[in-house]
């Protein structure tokens, strides 16, 4: 066994792994990719190696067919067709032949970096391209050195083509016919990966594997779950967060034909109502029948109004720090006059992916089987396996297919799952899907938090920020959480200070704190988390600053940057390239605005050609351009930029917040929360990807931060206003 | 519970539940049809699309008591109409999906727009489409394809 | 609520109670007879055909009535008149379009298991009979009398076709029977019963549907 330092990981992991090779049952070849791995210190015992399967990334079928693991949930990023990609190209398999699925729950398919099997930080091709790679070349080397044995040739005198292997005197054989040989070889401990002009399939615009069954309603969802003799299950859960089920009267719920049980269950805070019938809306409609008393007298009743007002005032005061460079004394010289002073805020955002939560459970007793499409799947592994009072390893966790999450999949506390696996618990033996309503997500929390940021920026005759002073308030994500060890330092959780703290400004004399008041509304990380609001405030500031400087708002941004900011500069100077042509000649009531950001490492920069009509801003183009260092699959990087603009909108929307009012959520559905349509996002979205040979960095997030600001300051040049607030409620 | 006969994409059944159960549900859960999806249950995304005598219809806010015997296409069955097929292939060939909960809606509706007008405008796209919800915004990729199939398609 | 100029709500309700026994004859009398009843003509004076298209305005102003007739290229919807959810729009007909149509969600009768209202051939009214302008401001009492007396705005209806559309057009009647929302309440209904509405259409028809003047 050998360490292998996996390129380019911030924590520099020492990890030892090897290929565990096998023949599997039906002939083909199952490799397996062990990883011992330093978990994170709060997640205990090292993991155990495992027997196949369930363990495997890549199966040579006997017919040639290849399978191959993903070890990340597909919930629209492109991760079941580019992961495969990655694999398929160091092994030269026929990518026609390759098939894709999604892993179990296991060890071995854990995030190298984070050690927990997730999706979600834009990670996955950041954190598993080296990984796959490794897993395709060995299984590539292992096929050529049965080959050559057979041959009696030297490996090196082969080649590797679309599953073939080919000698150096025209001989020839498929994968499929040396899988079994291949399997007794021993696995290489070094293997030579190949060079980027090697690469058939990466870098490539490879369709999607799994667009077909989405098309022509075949494909199969969490929600789509149907098993022999299985119930479904809904939740009343209490109307102010943290209640109790204090009585309740369930006869007329009961009367319904179909109804199987109504009981009390926990949560993670509070209790509810569980419902269970034979299908969904039998359940749906005796639990409109429950009436149930709650006691939510010793909980927060939270208000919007209030909680704006109480945000504002800390604002006023210094937070915890996060960052505090140079003098801070240097605002106190800058006169009023040369001073921004701004005030911003943001409201709850509820991610409210297509497919409403849901999760399967059939508890045995000594054993339990979980079908989710959970970005989660360990930790929730470990969450249902303690409601069970079972071992995760009795828990088999099967990953569906999701549609969409956001964010909104991945929660520590594992809530959704605790709740299934407390029903589950009382029907033995029989299997229960636990079923979101719309509502049940548009009210049941775990939103992106309420913010105010107040910023202070003293500017020079050049008009350039020469001080800085920046106040966070928002609730903290990751505090209670097994990330807060990771993630909060100084009593400042840096996913609510991700984008500001952090900025590739050079700005001097630069201060920025936060507070995390607590306050009785669950919180969760939504696509891109605190760039979200970050990413608005500065670039809506810098885009100030630039026309008070009456400076070009690409070329204040370049000035503004510190040299080392590359990413930033290069998709600045694309964006320069591809867009100022017609940027220069845009109709009369339309606008141009630019914003660039950076987050999970990679830079992102856009402009957008904007009007008025119906009283709402009209995106009519947005240019982007994005270093994601090495661009695996341009297809799929593309439909995240254009999707990742589209997602970004919901900020903009006049109904795109979460309000509550005396602890309730004000919103039901879609009428109440309204994210965009198609009307709502740019018309046309042309996407430039910037060469690049750095280890590739995610494209999932990265583009949500900046279409806010963009459009806004579009918006600022045809009304000559600031918009500080989120959502745009009026113009 | 009433009994009632539907015709399902040219196929006869019987169900027998709650006359207010949502046709979605009867498809979902009676008929072991998942292709059309829940996504709101109020009308407002259009995941629930079907086609219903022949009009696109959110199949989530109609019980089954209002069917009657109006024939019912759900996305399983569109593909063996030229069109649907057509529509279908191009959002295959343009990778318009990503997740693809909303698309089986947004298919629905494409061919309901194409039946209805061979060769749309932009703003007679948008305008359909405009009650489809795609929370990943695939929509870019849904204006393309609609074009590209419409182009396809013989006068 | 808005509702224009309206009399104060006593005195009309005070009016229907006295009238409502007239009324309630007549139409016992036509469902014994079981024919078009053509009722004698009283002496019913423009004062009181005035104070019925009152009672009518105030029905047609209501959100039930108002909420599908827009000056806009959307329908309303709710007691708050706000824009009708996911961008539903007029379509070429009123009837909204390809893959959006109104019946793509109204089916002929109220869905009150899915809070869906319903009634036969749901549709927008034509801009013709637009009863509130672009900015969503209910017109006034003479703006209203008089679009729906003009014949070349409302369908060639005169004041005995007008009372026929009061009393068996299905959307009109849908008015007073809307079913109930997704959270199982009731529907707000108009100020009038559906009888009261007919009835005080009738009283202004036989007074020559008279208009108040404009201001």
């Amino acid at each position: 066994m050998r360490d292998i330092h996996t390129t380019g990981n911030v924590l520099n992991l020492t990890r030892r792994s090897f290929l565990r090779v096998s023949a599997s049952a039906a002939g083909g070849l199952l490799v397996s990719l062990h990883l011992d791995l330093p978990l994170a210190a709060q997640e205990g015992a090292q993991p155990k190696p495992k027997a196949y399967p369930p363990d495997a990334f890549v199966q040579i079928k006997p017919d040639g067919k290849i399978l191959i693991t993903v070890n990340r949930l597909e919930f629209g990023q492109g991760v079941y067709t580019s992961l495969p990609m990655i694999l398929a190209d160091e092994m030269d398999a026929d990518w026609s032949h390759v098939m894709a699925e999604l892993a179990p729950a296991a060890d071995v398919y854990k995030d190298p970096l984070y050690g927990i099997q997730m999706v979600g930080g834009s990670g996955s091709i950041a954190h598993s391209f080296q990984q796959y790679r490794e897993v395709g070349a060995k299984t590539r080397a292992m096929l050529v050195a049965a080959a050559a044995g057979q041959w009696k040739v030297a490996p090196d005198q082969c080649r590797t083509e679309a599953s073939v292997v080919h000698g150096p005197s025209g001989q020839s054989a498929q994968y499929a016919e040396l899988a079994q040989a291949a399997a007794r070889q021993p696995v290489p401990a070094t293997v030579q990966l190949k060079t980027p002009s090697q690469f058939r399939l990466v870098g490539k615009p490879v369709r999607r594997l799994d667009s077909r069954p989405k098309c022509d309603g075949s494909i199969k969802f969490g929600l789509d779950l149907d098993l022999p003799g299985m119930k479904t299950a809904v939740v009343a859960r209490p109307p102010v967060f943290g209640g109790r089920v204090k009585t309740f009267d369930d006869k007329a719920a009961r009367s319904i034909e179909g109804v199987r049980e109504v009981f009390e269950i926990p949560l993670v805070r509070g209790t509810a109502m569980a419902v269970v019938a034979d299908k969904f809306w039998t359940a749906k409609q005796a639990r409109d029948r429950l009436k149930i008393d709650w006691d939510v007298s010793a909980v927060e009743h939270v208000g919007t109004e209030e909680l704006s007002a109480k945000y504002k005032e800390l604002a006023r005061t210094p937070g915890n720090i996060a960052v505090n460079r140079g003098d801070q004394k240097a605002m106190d010289a800058v006169s009023p006059a040369n001073q921004i002073v701004a005030e911003y805020e943001f409201p709850y955002l509820a991610h409210a992916p297509m497919e409403p939560l849901n999760t399967t459970i059939r508890f045995d007793g000594d054993r339990a089987e979980v079908w989710a499409g959970s970005q989660f799947q360990t930790v929730d592994q470990m969450a249902i396996a303690e409601v069970l009072g079972l071992k995760p390893e009795q828990v088999t966790f099967h990953t569906e297919m999701a549609g969409g999450g956001f964010g909104r999949r991945a929660v520590p506390d594992s809530h959704v799952q605790r709740e299934a696996a407390a029903i589950a618990k009382r029907f033995r033996g029989t299997p229960v899907k636990l079923v979101w309503t719309r509502e049940d997500d548009v009210q049941g929390g775990y939103y992106r938090p309420m913010h105010v940021h107040r910023v202070q920026i003293g500017i020079d005759h050049g008009g350039m920020p020469i001080a800085w002073r920046h106040v966070i308030v928002g609730q903290s994500i990751v505090t209670g959480t097994p990330f807060a060890a990771l993630l909060i330092k100084n009593g400042v959780d840096e996913t609510a200070v991700e984008g500001s703290a952090d900025t590739h400004y050079k700005i001097p004399n630069f201060h920025v704190s936060a507070h995390h008041p607590t306050v009785n509304v669950p919180v969760l990380w939504w696509r891109s988390v605190g760039h979200t609001h970050s990413g608005f405030v500065m670039e809506t500031l810098v885009d100030e600053l630039a026309t008070r400087a009456k400076m070009d708002p690409i070329a204040y941004r370049l000035k503004l940057l510190s040299p080392d900011a590359k990413k930033l500069r290069a998709c600045l100077a694309l964006l320069e390239q591809k867009s100022a042509t017609w940027r220069k000649s845009v109709p009369r009531n339309h606008a141009v605005g630019i914003a660039c950001h950076e987050s999970f490492e990679t830079g992102v920069a856009c402009a957008v050609e904007v009007s008025i009509e119906d009283q709402r801003p009209r995106i009519h183009r947005a240019t982007i351009a994005v270093d994601p260092g090495v661009a695996v699959n341009p297809l799929t990087i593309e439909s995240q930029m254009q999707g990742g603009l589209g997602f970004g909108v919901t900020q903009l929307m006049a109904k795109g917040a979460i309000t509550l009012k005396n602890g309730r959520v004000e919103q039901r559905n879609f009428d109440g929360y309204t994210p965009p349509y198609i009307k709502d996002v740019p018309v046309a979205v042309d996407v430039h990807i910037v060469p690049g040979t750095e280890k590739p960095s995610g494209c999932g997030e990265p583009p949500v931060p900046v279409i806010a600001p963009a459009v806004v300051n579009a918006l600022a040049k045809l009304t000559g206003k600031r918009y500080r607030s989120l959502p745009l409620v009026s113009l | 519970m009433e009994t009632y006969k539907i015709n399902v994409n040219g196929v006869s059944k019987q169900v027998t539940v709650d006359p207010g159960t949502p046709l979605l549900w009867v498809l979902r859960e009676e008929l072991k049809m998942t292709g059309t999806k829940y996504g709101c249950g109020i009308g407002a995304c259009g995941a629930c699309t079907v086609h219903l005598d022949g009009v696109a219809t959110r199949s989530c806010v109609v019980p089954i008591s209002l069917v009657g015997n109006r024939p019912v296409v759900t996305i399983e069955a569109i593909a063996t109409d030229p069109l649907g097929r057509t529509v279908q292939d191009e959002w295959v060939s343009l990778d318009v999906v990503q997740c693809g909960y909303c698309q089986s809606g947004q298919i629905m509706s494409a061919v309901a727009l194409l039946k209805s007008i061979p060769k749309p405008t932009d703003t007679e796209i948008e305008e359909s489409m405009g009650g489809n919800l795609c929370r990943c915004a695939t929509y870019l990729r849904i204006r393309e394809a609609i074009k590209s199939a419409s182009q396809q398609l013989k006068r | 609520m808005m509702l224009g100029h309206v009399a104060p709500s006593g005195a009309t309700r005070k009016f229907s109670t006295m009238r409502y026994c007239k009324i309630a004859l007549l139409f016992a009398l036509v469902a014994l007879t079981g024919c078009t009843y053509n009722p004698p003509k009283m002496a019913t004076t423009r004062a009181d055909g005035l104070a019925a298209w009152q009672q009518v305005y105030s029905v047609l102003t209501h959100p039930r009535c108002i909420n599908c007739h827009t000056a806009t290229n959307y329908p309303q919807q709710g007691d708050d008149r706000h824009r009708h959810f996911a961008n539903v729009v007029r379509g070429p007909e009123g009837k909204g379009v390809p893959a959006l149509q109104c019946v793509t969600c109204h089916q002929d009768a109220n869905a009150d298991s899915t809070g869906l209202p319903g009634a036969h051939d749901w549709h927008l009214a034509p801009l013709s009979m637009k009863w509130q302008d672009l900015n969503d401001k209910v017109l006034s009492s003479a703006e209203i009398c008089g679009a729906i007396t003009d014949r070349s705005k409302n369908n060639n209806r005169d004041g005995a076709a007008l009372l026929k559309h009061h009393t068996e057009e299905p959307l009109a009647l849908w008015a007073f029977q809307p079913g109930r929302r997704i959270d199982g309440s009731m529907r707000t209904l108009p100020p009038l019963t559906r009888e009261e509405f007919v009835a005080a259409t009738r009283k202004w028809v036989e007074a020559g549907t008279p208009c108040p003047q404009t201001h």
